[in-house]
């Protein structure tokens, strides 16, 4: 299978990476339900119990920065490529593809929880239905990328705060923002080479 | 796997577009293929359709900016029930394409357990909401015997109607009758801008749609109180400027959410933008950093004004000589005229010779800004609006630099002060010169959107041909009331409380969200409580409908047809809204004509025929096939003859790509080759209408503390704003599902405030309006988005008491927190008619 | 600072009372078969045999898919999918053999049994083999190692990634193994030298216990990440702080260190007795439900 998980030796093809642009974001809403309906549409009119929100794979989180100035932050799977829940998942469910993109296996997953314990970003849920702990990407996302789309919270921002692309390709948008705009990543100690990057605004 | 990936260009094209968001929606991932037709192109119309895809056009009514929007609609292959995908217009071209945390509600909305599916009649008390379903038929009949008996015994005047967007269909009901209230309720929201416009800038660009900065290209903008959540197409040539340095400063209580994108957020008191706005204008002036050639051309502050304020006319000097040619003071000392290109001397004073022979002392409004401006020092302003001096120095130094300018407003909350902020506004607009310049404040060129219905010779015509002589209708009780009032519901209240001028019985509305719109809950529930006939027409169940007699399920954008001026652009661009689907099943969704016209037909059938209406249309798909659609046809018939433009051409452009642009942008026209429509043709730093109809002393701007609600003074004492989010607050956007998740619902107060009253993030606050005595209960957000002294609410998002939420346990979130209207006084300005919905309270630990 | 904006996140893991739960029969169990080296006793099986299967019936059940887990394996199997790196797959397998090896010495404590099924005589002698309950001790400790470790690995919960945690869980499932060998001699289930070995071990155990608690909450609120830090403050002065000061030390701790004193100093007491088995079972449960209820997420702005 090609789908085993990176302690098997295969190195994924391509890095598939998200970038936010916090200097750009507006804290509109547009992705957050653009995942839901893309990825989830049964959950449209249905709460998520966990967060006491909508059902998307993409949180808010609101706080302030280190100049005290009140910032918001969008959080989603990072797509580590030392992925600590593709690490710690004990039926080989969690895994990460040929994209660089950490992905479940819903028939070998067991609903252990242990790859949301393991996740220092606390991006998963539980499906009410299937208890699948969801996450980004969800299947229609998946299925936008594999026709060479965007996700669709790319795909949904009207402030170009987001993006996505191959960071193994040097001519990807994304390649070329990381290149000429600084930026950083969540949690950078934490070992896990998170691919979700977040494009830095002025304090 | 495709090798293709986003990329730059693409992905500017692409921006907005949330195809796969609408993909799954309503409908199955299927739709997911229709991907490939998304080309680095564009939209692929012709593969879209060959592959089944029926391609439609439309514009976003989720909130108010209008924009545009693309639907996809497919059979079900196995059912052959028609699905849906809505995603933004794709063009690039089209200046409100996109959409934000609104427009994705559209999807939620259609098909949601908040969509009204029958006609319903209130079988309890007012407000209770003890409804029984019952059919259109039964619904009209009703409805029409109850306004005929209201208009037989108190007449037309006494039955009045409402709505927020759909003024012309209301009139479909309403002129036939005679009955002139149709009083929208804009007195919280635009009111003061356009008045504000109004008196600076003319009539033809008082509406907030009509002028916006030139977002491609500006460097600097400050928004006084806007949040710039809509329109999309703003929002996306503002952030395309600031990914290229422009810098955005937001004056506001409370900080924006489009301020999180590395904007500058000033933090200052409710109903002080005037203040600072003329501290920035004192500055400008002071510095020298002012537009000498544009204040002196452009302006009217070389023109000379008498003491008691009015404007030295030739009439005034001349006998016989008009009252509308405005004196200046030549640079050679005599008296010339506006008209008369001659250097002026800006900062004269002095006196003239009046007609009579009589001196008459004047100084230019130059002389007198300057001396007005005088007490708007730095420092007296960083005590009104709690702003540091130095703000008001780097903020003035900024916009002059740059040559920035200040966004005109759309929605602010208002304060009781606000027309005056607006003409600050413009008064450092003007003194910018930013007015029709490259990254100025920009106008949009009216495209001649034919009407649906007009007057001519005489007569009420609609385009259809139909019509009948139009008796001189009186003015509405707004009008009466507030001489420049453009919607002041609050007069309608007052007619239906205090039968001044006139008692009004009865209330239609049409798309009125009443209880997140009219401040100073209690007397607006006195005043339904009173009414002998209420009748809503909603598409999604709200507070308001408890308080309706009847609720009539109307047709939601996506169903209906409209040909429309795309709005906050800078050329002409004309939009249609095609009819993307039927209502879902289950709902019983009617156009607003024909319920206008069934209940015209039930209490005057003559004045029914008279509109052109049939005893056919009574079936609902005749009505749109023989009498809706040929309206739109016309239009686009008219439109094209208009602008000269080929008929077949136009609707295939109106139907391939959703817009047509018919005036290209243009920059520097306005005032330079077209005067605005003062009285003296000039951008009016001293406001001359308003002056000479006797309503002010003098024509400048001024501050002066907030009227509307007591200042808070004791400790626990705090004003109370609200402000709209880009996520759902505002418009039908507001009470749709994801809203009360995404839209934070509980009142936020500075962490200062919070130590010094002992709460804690999520406790729970007990708060009294100073004014109203209002008493409720919400949770706390400790936050510092908001100033200290200052607590916030988002608008609509919280204090729905409506049935509605109260049966159906997933819309539960939408009750808690807090309505802003409970607590304000409805406190209008006695020339304007506007109104305010900001206030002051008390709270304590609940 | 509130702790609300430290987190930011959601406050606490989802693993709750019934991994406390799971975590507190497992350390029952583990380092009841070390005990059971020494004291052979069928009550002592009985105990360790059913606080596995209570233990891994309290794990299934939390399984959001427990219908899927014969799937899971069985593809894990099939495909040789096998992640070692997961503590929870080692702890799985771990869990297997112990749940086996306990079965087997049940078996040999079931004359009823091994009477009536003759093939089953073979349990009695490997029962007795030194080998067998060296290999018996030796995965019972391991699978309270595993315990520790399993919640060591969970990186999302910087609370949790602390050396002390196996360290801990050792102590205080020995605590409880004594514990029960205490209340198995109050009912008579095995004799007083048993007993009196064991309360001499607990006190030793319950200063060792009381040492590693204050060290780990203070090195995590002292020197722990952010995340850490407001889990340390739940548990010392936050919510938490009755469940780690009344039921993890007082009851816990120095209630059986006080009546251990006695029971050294002056007399032995069955019903002291109790009162101290029982107390020091309540405090090795509320340590687990604790650390685990204090587990919060890193923050991801500061």
């Amino acid at each position: 299978m090609a789908r085993v998980n990176e302690m098997k030796g295969s190195e994924p093809t391509r890095r598939l990476a998200h970038v936010w642009d916090e200097s750009l974001c507006i804290a509109c809403g547009a992705c957050v339900m653009a995942c839901t309906m893309t990825n989830q549409p049964e959950m449209m009119h249905r709460k998520e119990k966990g967060w006491d929100s909508v059902a998307s794979n993409i949180r808010r989180i609101d706080g302030v920065n280190a100049t005290g100035k009140p910032s918001v932050l969008l959080v989603q799977c990072q797509h580590c490529d030392d992925a600590p829940c593709v690490a710690n998942c004990p039926f080989g469910a969690v895994y990460r593809d040929d994209d660089g993109l950490v992905r479940l296996d819903a028939e070998q997953c067991a609903g252990c929880s242990y790859c949301v314990t393991s996740c220092p970003y606390n991006v998963r849920w539980f499906h009410p239905d299937s208890k699948l702990p969801m996450k980004c990407m969800g299947e229609g996302c998946l299925d936008l990328v594999a026709q060479g789309e965007s996700p669709a919270c790319v795909q949904a921002c009207p402030a170009m705060a987001r993006d996505f692309g191959d960071l193994n390709d040097p001519a990807s948008s994304v390649s070329l923002t990381l290149r000429t705009k600084r930026s950083r990543r969540l949690l950078e100690g934490s070992g896990t080479e998170p691919k979700y990057f977040v494009v830095e605004g002025g304090l | 796997m495709s090798e293709r990936t986003p990329n730059v260009s693409r992905r500017g094209f692409l921006l907005g577009s949330a195809a796969a968001a609408t993909g799954a929606l309503l409908a199955d991932r299927g739709f997911v293929d229709a991907q490939r037709f998304f080309t680095d192109d564009g939209l692929d119309v012709a593969g879209l359709r060959e592959a089944g895809y029926d391609v439609r056009h439309t514009v976003c009514h989720q909130c108010g900016a209008g924009c545009g929007l693309t639907a996809l609609v497919r059979p079900d292959p196995e059912t052959g029930t028609p699905h849906l995908m809505v995603l933004p217009n794709q063009d690039p071209e089209h200046p409100q394409r996109g959409y934000c945390g609104r427009g994705a509600t559209a999807a939620y909305t259609w098909d949601g357990p908040q969509r009204l599916r029958t006609p319903l009649k209130n079988v309890g008390e007012r407000g209770e909401g003890r409804f029984e379903a019952v059919s259109w038929e039964t619904a009209l009949d009703e409805i029409g015997e109850r306004l005929a008996a209201l208009l037989e015994r108190d007449g037309p005047e006494a039955l009045a109607a409402t709505t927020h967007d759909f003024k012309g269909d209301l009139q479909w009901l309403m002129t036939p009758l005679g009955a002139p209230n149709v009083v929208k309720q804009s007195s919280t929201c635009n009111t003061a801008g356009v008045v504000g416009r109004k008196w600076t800038m003319g009539g033809s660009y008082s509406k907030h749609s009509t002028v916006d900065p030139d977002y491609d290209h500006v460097r600097y903008v400050l928004f006084p109180g806007r949040s710039l959540n809509a329109p999309i197409g703003a929002v996306h040539r503002l952030a395309k400027a600031r990914e290229y340095g422009a810098k955005a400063v937001f004056l506001n209580p409370a900080m924006p959410d489009v301020a999180f994108a590395d904007g500058e957020w000033l933090a200052c008191y409710p109903g002080t933008d005037a203040a600072f706005l003329l501290g920035v204008a004192k500055v400008l002036i002071d510095e020298g950093r002012y537009d000498d050639a544009f204040v002196r051309r452009y302006t009217d502050l070389p023109f000379l004004i008498r003491e008691d304020g009015r404007p030295l006319t030739e009439a005034d000097v001349r006998s016989g000589g008009a009252d509308d040619r405005y004196a200046v003071r030549a640079a050679d000392g005599r008296v010339a005229f506006a008209d008369e290109d001659v250097e002026v001397d800006l900062a004269w004073e002095g006196t003239v010779r009046g007609a009579d022979g009589a001196p008459l002392p004047v100084r230019t409004a130059w002389a007198r800004l300057r001396e007005h401006l005088a007490t708007y020092d730095a420092s007296r302003v960083a005590r009104i609006t709690g702003l540091a001096a130095a703000d008001v120095v780097r903020i003035a130094r900024g916009l002059a630099i740059h040559r920035g300018v200040v966004e005109d407003t759309w929605y602010n909350t208002r304060n009781g002060n606000d027309t005056d902020a607006i003409m600050a506004l413009m008064t450092v607009n003007a003194l910018l010169g930013s007015i029709d310049t490259v990254g100025g404040l920009g106008f949009r060129p009216s495209a001649k959107v034919p009407g649906v219905m007009g007057t001519h010779e005489g007569r009420l015509e609609t385009i259809r041909g139909d019509g009948f002589s139009l008796p001189d209708l009186p003015k509405s009780v707004d009008k009466l009331r507030y001489p420049e009032a453009n919607a002041t519901f609050d007069a309608v209240i007052d007619a239906i409380l205090d039968e001044d001028p006139y008692p009004v019985t009865g209330l239609i509305a049409l798309g009125a969200t009443m209880f997140h719109r009219d401040p100073n809950t209690a007397r607006l529930e006195r005043a339904l409580k009173k009414l002998d006939l209420i009748v809503n027409i909603d598409i999604v169940h709200q507070e308001f409908d408890d308080w309706a007699d009847y609720v009539l399920p109307a047709e939601m954008f996506l169903e209906r047809e409209d040909l429309s001026q795309v709005g906050w652009s800078m050329q002409g661009v004309v939009a249609m809204q095609h009819r993307v689907t039927p209502p879902p099943e289950g709902v019983e969704a009617r156009p607003h004509l024909w319920i206008m016209l069934e209940l015209l037909r039930r209490v005057d059938p003559g004045m029914a025929r008279a509109m052109g209406y049939e005893d056919r249309f009574a079936d609902v798909d005749t009505f749109r096939r023989d009498f809706l659609a040929p309206i739109q046809e016309a239009r686009i018939a008219a439109l094209a003859e208009t602008w000269d433009l080929d008929e077949a051409e136009l609707r295939e452009e109106l139907d391939a790509r959703g817009f047509k642009t018919v005036v290209p942008q243009r920059h520097g026209r306005i005032p330079y080759e077209e005067p605005f429509d003062t009285p003296s043709g000039r951008l009016e730093v001293y406001a001359l209408a308003p002056v000479l109809a006797g309503y002010r002393e003098h024509g400048f701007a001024e501050y002066f503390p907030p009227p509307a609600y007591t200042a808070p003074s004791a400790d626990d004492e705090l004003f109370l704003v609200n402000g709209k989010s880009p996520i759902g607050s505002s418009g039908v956007a507001s009470v749709a599902f994801p809203t009360q998740y995404l839209t934070d619902n509980a009142l936020w107060i500075h962490p200062d405030d919070a130590a010094r009253l002992g709460f804690a993030d999520g406790d729970e606050a007990e708060v009294e309006g100073l004014d109203t005595g209002w008493v409720a209960t919400t949770e706390v957000r400790v936050t510092p988005r908001v100033r200290q002294g200052v607590a916030y609410v988002y608008s609509y998002a919280g204090g729905n008491r409506g049935s509605f939420e109260r049966r159906d346990p997933r819309f539960a979130k939408r009750t808690q927190g807090l309505n802003p209207h409970w607590f304000a006084t409805a406190t209008i300005d006695p020339v304007t008619g506007s109104n305010a919905n900001n206030a002051s309270i008390r709270i304590r630990r609940a | 600072m509130t702790p609300a904006d430290l987190t930011f996140q959601l406050d606490v893991a989802h693993w709750g009372w019934s991994i406390a739960a799971f975590l507190f029969f497992v350390g029952i169990a583990g380092m009841g078969s070390v005990a059971y080296a020494f004291v052979r006793r069928t009550a002592v099986i009985a105990t360790i045999f059913v606080s596995l299967v209570v233990g891994l019936l309290l794990v299934v059940s939390h399984l959001g898919r427990w219908w899927n887990l014969p799937r899971t394996l069985f593809l894990m199997v099939r495909d040789l999918e096998l992640n070692f790196g997961s503590w929870m797959l080692i702890g799985i397998t771990v869990l297997g053999i112990h749940l086996v090896l306990a079965l087997v010495a049940l078996v040999a404590h079931l004359p009823f049994l091994t009477q009536r099924l003759p093939w089953l005589a073979w349990t009695e002698r490997v029962d007795a083999s030194k080998a067998f309950l060296g290999a018996f001790a030796f995965v019972g400790f391991f699978a309270t190692v595993y315990s520790g470790f399993l919640i060591t690995q969970a990186v999302g919960i910087p609370l949790w990634n602390n050396p002390l945690i196996p360290v801990l869980w050792v102590i205080s499932g020995s605590i409880a193994a004594i514990a029960v060998l205490e209340l198995l001699y109050v009912v008579g289930a095995v004799d007083a030298k048993v007993s009196t070995f064991g309360v001499r071990l607990g006190m030793a155990l319950d200063g060792m216990k009381l040492l590693a608690v204050l060290g780990f909450l203070h090195v995590a609120a002292s020197y722990g990440s952010a995340g850490a830090r407001y889990g340390a403050t739940l548990m010392t002065s936050g919510d938490l702080a009755w469940m780690t000061w009344a039921m993890v030390v007082g009851v816990g701790i120095l209630v059986p260190l006080a009546i251990g004193a006695y029971t050294v100093l002056r007399e032995k007491n069955k019903a002291l007795l109790t009162v101290s088995a029982l107390s020091a079972l309540v405090g090795v449960f509320f340590l687990r439900a604790t650390v685990l209820l204090a587990g919060t997420f890193e923050p991801l702005v500061l």
